[in-house]
């Protein structure tokens, strides 16, 4: 952004009633430029939905826009305001958002073209060490009888030794139906048991609505078959699925914060969940999403992305811990300690808990499902105060993202039994019937996910001297 | 692009359309409702029968999120026998909106309340700048929820509050 806001900062300092002074708002000079800054990596061509980069058919959208704008649907950032500085934040500011109610406000005055076309912001070069096609038939169409397919596509990782993720991107093999997704690691251990499940399966792949996992193990039967087989292989799967990166529509390329990585070891299988949605373009198949990874053998600080929930609530049917009462409303608190956290830090990262000399978290990312209506994510810190790391008052299933700080915490070892992490969710059933946790579309689910480095005991007391 | 083409037409005609289209009203002319053209061959009869809350979707064959909206509103209305829920189209072309939902296995079924705008008499009647949009509208025609946009739980949920209390 932001030539614009300069603008703006100028302007404002000479004109204390209107955002803009003198000749007033035009949409070449002050709509335009905001528009290709904060849409276009969406709103192209090559992008998800409707071009904004002729400019002359943009203008022609000037209702739908300030309309969009002033009812704060668009841009679409989820996080509220006054708590944390994001990266990459492109929510309009509130001077933005009344430069555009100005423009509104004066008739949508057009001014002098400035240009023909406009482009989104520079894509980042991304030089990958591994690119691998998920689709094993180099096609997929997506399923025509839901409105949302999540589909999970499973490969072997081909590294004989340990190797860290430090960036990823995804280059989907049809823009129009890929909403998102998501890509995980299962570690050696659950490998076997994942690609046995996922090859029962017809077609291509797994069906995956709520994870790397198929959906099918929230049946019972399922369960007991694959107890019979892998004994303990349902509890081998839970502890060694872990959130590798993700893709979403407007990102690039993407390298993890610097010196951080994802740990993958050998005979571990990738799976990666796609989205799709086929409203936007019915009968269009995926012809092949690809997965570029830079790796690493080394790492400062190895890094996950840690799952914040209550593994109950997955059953809520069975055990009733999450329920949402027809017509109702609905709220639910987890937490842990960030002993916990370093206990799965360990785990994931095959480092000794003794070495763990403090936990830097770096990100909040909530998750639940249709019935979401708002969230927090927050950190107490031992000292007793609450901070809060992401609050989305309005949830909305289509815009989920990783809020990365500007700003990480830092929790040293000291504090691990007294500092939590906590997300809490509140849900609104719209239906006639109860909903319940669980796996299912028309289940529910409260989640955090957080990006937490581990600083090694010596470095820790290194940066403490 | 299309979409882009398509709207051309549609905000122009907002725009043209005069003061009192642009301002909109609280309440349904029924009888625009005869200008709508249907997109299946068993059309329902786009007015509310006598009794009957009118469940009111604008949508467009280019509009990303109105397809998911479209399968909500369904799940929706089909607990009621007193709404009448139709989705009448924007789209300039009505071939456009019919194709979109003959392509789409998951709409087709439902194409007997499709409905095409296509002079935006009733759209500009209610000053629709947006698709989504969704009206609950009463027996005597009255507007008692407009929503627009990507629609959550909570609007959902005020959308079915909002029948239960509309009559």
């Amino acid at each position: 952004m932001k030539n614009c806001a300069r603008h703006l900062f100028v302007y404002l300092c000479l004109a204390p009633v209107s955002v803009y002074a003198g000749d007033g708002v035009e949409f070449y000079r002050d709509v335009m430029p905001l528009v290709a800054d904060n849409c276009i990596t969406c709103h192209s061509e090559a992008g998800v939905s409707f071009s904004f980069e002729n400019p002359e058919e943009t203008y022609n959208l000037r209702m739908a826009i300030a309309s969009a704008v002033a009812d704060e649907r668009m841009p679409p950032w989820l996080a509220e305001s006054g708590h944390q500085a994001y990266v990459g934040d492109y929510s309009l500011t509130a001077e933005e958002k009344q430069l555009v109610a100005e423009w509104a406000g004066a008739g949508f005055p057009k001014g002098e073209p400035t240009a023909s076309r406009f482009a989104s912001p520079d894509v980042m070069e991304f030089d990958a060490d591994l690119t691998v096609s998920v689709i094993p038939d180099g096609s997929y169409l997506p399923n025509q009888e839901r409105k949302d397919d999540y589909r999970c596509f499973v490969f072997d990782w081909p590294y004989e030794e340990d190797m860290y993720v430090t960036g990823f991107m995804a280059t989907p093999g049809n823009q129009r139906v890929s909403h998102h997704l998501v890509n995980f690691v299962v570690g050696p251990e659950a490998a076997p048991i994942l690609k046995t499940l996922s090859e029962e399966e017809p077609g291509q792949g797994h069906q995956c609505f709520g994870g790397a996992l198929p959906d099918s193990i929230g049946s019972k039967e399922v369960q007991a078959r694959l107890e019979e087989r892998f004994p303990g292989g349902l509890e081998t799967l839970y502890k060694n699925n872990f959130w590798l990166s993700h893709w979403a529509p407007g990102m690039y390329g993407e390298e993890f914060p610097a010196d951080t990585g994802i740990l993958v070891r050998p005979g571990s299988v990738i799976v990666v969940q796609m989205h799709y949605y086929s409203a936007f373009a019915p009968g269009e198949p995926d012809v092949g999403t690809e997965m570029h990874f830079k790796l690493a053998k080394q790492v400062d600080k190895p890094s996950v992305n840690l799952p914040l929930t209550n593994n109950r609530w997955l059953y809520g049917a069975r055990n009733q811990t999450m329920t949402i009462p027809p017509g109702e409303s609905a709220s639910y608190e987890v937490s842990e300690t960030f002993e916990q956290v370093a206990g799965f830090a360990s785990h994931a990262l095959r480092i000794p808990p003794e070495e763990i000399g403090a936990l830097e978290l770096r990100s909040a990312n909530i998750h639940m499902h249709s019935f979401g209506a708002s969230g927090e994510a927050s950190l107490l810190h031992a000292s007793g105060q609450k901070e809060t790391l992401l609050s989305i008052p309005r949830w909305d299933l289509d815009w989920q993202r990783d809020f990365l700080f500007e700003d990480s915490k830092i929790i040293p070892k000291e504090e691990f039994g007294r500092a939590r992490l906590i997300v809490e969710c509140t849900f609104e059933n719209y239906t006639e019937e109860v909903v319940y946790g669980g796996y299912g579309s028309d289940d529910e689910m409260c989640f955090n996910f957080s990006y937490v480095s581990v600083i090694r005991q010596e470095e820790s007391v290194a940066s403490t001297e | 692009m299309t979409l882009t083409r398509c709207l051309v037409p549609l905000l122009t005609f907002v725009l043209l359309a005069g003061p009192a289209a642009l301002a909109g009203t609280d309440s349904v002319d029924f009888g625009l409702l005869d200008d709508v053209q249907s997109i299946g061959e068993d059309a329902i009869d786009p007015r509310p029968a006598d009794g009957e809350v009118l469940l009111l979707q604008f949508w467009a064959s280019w509009c990303h999120s109105c397809g998911s909206l479209m399968w909500d509103m369904d799940d929706i209305a089909t607990r009621y026998e007193r709404v009448r829920y139709i989705a009448v189209s924007l789209d300039d072309d009505a071939d456009a909106a019919r194709a979109y939902i003959r392509k789409h296995k998951l709409y087709s079924k439902y194409s007997d309340r499709y409905f095409v705008d296509a002079g935006k008499t009733l759209a500009s009647s209610l000053d629709i700048e947006t698709v989504p949009s969704i009206l609950v509208v009463s027996v005597a025609g009255d507007v008692r929820l407009r929503k627009s946009g990507h629609l959550n739980s909570s609007d959902l949920r005020d959308i079915v509050t909002a029948i239960d209390q509309t009559h």
